[in-house]
């Protein structure tokens, strides 16, 4: 469904990604994994829009598309929950699950009724615990904000969803709950790229897992064809 | 894979079974959405100096003679209009997160190249107040493109544009009044310098300009995106907001503002000075700093800023009807700036106990 070839990001004089080729089918997760400034954030902003690749091509259903802004990359139904979590702290939390995509009455105007019953309505689906979509997002804790990024990315209804750390900041108990959440979008038919650390969490929920290394791909492995073994070498020292 | 997501929720399914299983409690509740948001509400600043414009207008209505009258109403309003009117932009160019210290002089300037214009060029008053309009919202874009686009910080640049508009003010006049050509007439005139049922036409721009700053800062998505940018300039971008363009457009109304208000003096008292505008700077950044907004960006309102320009208003306007000298008044506004400042310490220690707290009631 998504295929991105020969991805090349450079920055000034550092390159960041030399050349990546992968792809992901429908109702599969495909966990990314690699050591820090391996470019799994790099290539994850470039599938979400917010930077241009210098060299390659993305192809959406063989289709060859620009992602030239993060509001293309919606359109194309890429939706991402950044590592970041892209969240305004002194906004509301009805805001933040429309930044950038505020539903308007008469195309400026703020349709303030249609935010917060949408915001109150994702969230419920979601069974997130919120005190109130009036809240500004500063008073909430890491859990609360990284359950708003998810359901913001689960409200903006793309088939691919990016998820970049999507568990870092969380305890067990609301780091399931997301985990639980990432299987449910595979089981609706997403595809699913996840970033995380946790191999633990990557064996237990990724179909297909690939490997980056200073910039370059070194593995693209199923899930049970590997071992924990074979992919810790992989990320040290890029063989097997 | 074509499964919208309302088909995909509509299919009840193993995985949406295991995500009630993992649910503990429901969502939201209204009862609680409304104490969240008093709270909200009565914890912030515009409150406490709403608090604080009201004693201090009780206070010079009971001890200053004349104070509480409707000609002095007036007049403190038509004081604070011009001051009033700036403020409004400058409010929008301090939530995205910039400031533009150059106001008082492109205020100046903008006066003077009104008079220039009508009496050195012969232009139609009204075409030579489209010009200065046209001239202050280009500065301001000038400002808005060093600092956003080539990365100078706003800081460095308008305080160079302070200093070099008034320079060019001087250059204009040479240090004299340029006074418009003695019985020229206007329909523009009565738009600065009129009264209207009563009420003085500057005081019907300041009310009109921040009803119209206020709807759109708080009820538009350019205002939403103001907010989000000088909140979080990264997530904004992530999410696709244009951030720089919000900016670029903020230091362009801020222009627009002093072009107003230059337009506004012009057609009222029908002459410029070299000296006109020297000092609105802090009194703009004052208004705009007492009503609340942060010098970090990403808070503020409008209503905040007209409760500033308000309280510094009553101020200086009730100092000298208690007999004091008119120079204390610098000393009040100094002082209140200081004093805003500190509540607003008080109120965010308030603010985090009380997130603490419900945190720790584990809601």
């Amino acid at each position: 469904m998504l295929e991105a070839h020969g991805i090349v990001k450079r920055f000034g004089g550092v390159t960041a990604l030399r050349g990546i080729d992968m792809s992901l089918r429908s109702a599969e997760i495909v966990a990314l994994v690699g050591d820090n400034g391996a470019g799994k954030s790099t290539f994850v902003r470039i599938l979400s829009g917010v930077y241009e690749p210098d060299e390659g091509e993305i192809l959406i259903d063989s289709a060859r598309v620009r992602l030239d802004s993060p509001q293309r990359a919606q359109h194309h139904g890429i939706s991402t929950v950044f590592q970041d979590l892209a969240l305004v702290n002194e906004r509301d939390v009805a805001h933040n699950m429309f930044l950038g995509r505020e539903p308007c009455r008469f195309g400026f105007f703020i349709d303030r009724q249609q935010m917060i019953r949408e915001a109150r309505e994702t969230l419920s689906e979601l069974k997130v615990r919120l005190p109130s979509v009036h809240a500004k997002v500063a008073g909430l804790s890491g859990g609360q904000k990284q359950a708003i990024a998810v359901a913001r990315a689960w409200h903006q209804g793309g088939r691919v969803t990016l998820m970049d750390e999507p568990t870092a900041a969380l305890g067990v108990r609301e780091a399931a709950r997301v985990l639980d959440l990432v299987v449910t979008l595979r089981d609706e038919g997403h595809a699913v790229l996840l970033i995380s650390h946790n191999l633990e969490n990557v064996f237990n929920l990724a179909d297909r897992i690939v490997v980056l290394r200073h910039g370059s791909k070194v593995a693209d492995l199923r899930t049970s064809d590997t071992t924990k073994h074979e992919v810790v070498s992989l990320l040290t020292s890029g063989t097997a | 894979m074509t499964m919208t997501k309302d088909e995909a929720l509509a299919a009840p399914n193993s995985s949406e079974a295991r995500l009630a299983a993992a649910a503990s409690a429901a969502a939201a509740d209204a009862p609680s959405d409304f104490s969240a948001m008093m709270r909200e509400k009565l914890l912030t600043r515009q409150a406490a100096m709403t608090v604080v414009a009201v004693l201090l207008f009780a206070y010079f209505s009971v001890t200053a003679n004349n104070f509480f009258s409707w000609s002095n109403i007036l007049d403190i309003i038509r004081g604070t209009s011009f001051i009033g009117i700036v403020a409004v932009a400058w409010t929008y160019l301090l939530i995205v997160g910039e400031l533009d210290l150059s106001v008082g002089s492109l205020y100046g300037l903008g006066t003077i190249v009104m008079s220039w214009m009508i009496g050195s060029f012969g232009l139609d008053p009204w075409l030579a107040a489209a010009v200065t309009f046209a001239f202050a919202g280009t500065v301001g874009l000038f400002n808005g493109v060093i600092t956003v686009y080539v990365g100078v910080s706003a800081f460095v640049v308008t305080l160079g544009m302070l200093s070099l508009l008034r320079g060019l003010s001087f250059v204009i006049s040479g240090g004299y009044p340029v006074p418009y050509p003695s019985g020229i007439q206007s329909s523009l005139f009565p738009l600065g310098g009129g009264v209207l049922f009563g009420i003085p036409a500057q005081a019907i721009w300041l009310f009109a300009i921040l009803l119209l700053g206020g709807l759109v800062l708080g009820r538009t998505k350019f205002g939403y995106w103001v907010y989000a940018t000088g909140g979080n300039e990264f997530a904004a971008r992530e999410m696709g907001i244009p951030t720089k363009r919000i900016k670029l457009m903020a230091f362009i109304l801020v222009g627009l503002s002093c072009g107003l208000v230059a337009v506004l003096n012009g057609a009222w008292i029908k002459s410029a000075n070299t000296t006109t505008g020297s000092g609105f700077e802090f009194q703009v950044i004052g208004a705009v700093l007492v009503g609340g907004a942060a010098l970090t960006g990403g808070s503020g309102n409008i209503y905040g800023t007209f409760i500033g320009a308000f309280i510094l208003g009553v101020v200086t306007n009730g100092l000298v009807m208690a007999g004091f000298a008119p120079a204390s008044s610098f000393l009040a506004t100094g002082a209140i700036i200081i004093a805003a400042g500190m509540i607003d310490v008080v109120l965010r220690y308030y603010g985090a106990k009380a997130t603490i707290w419900r945190q720790a009631k584990g809601r």
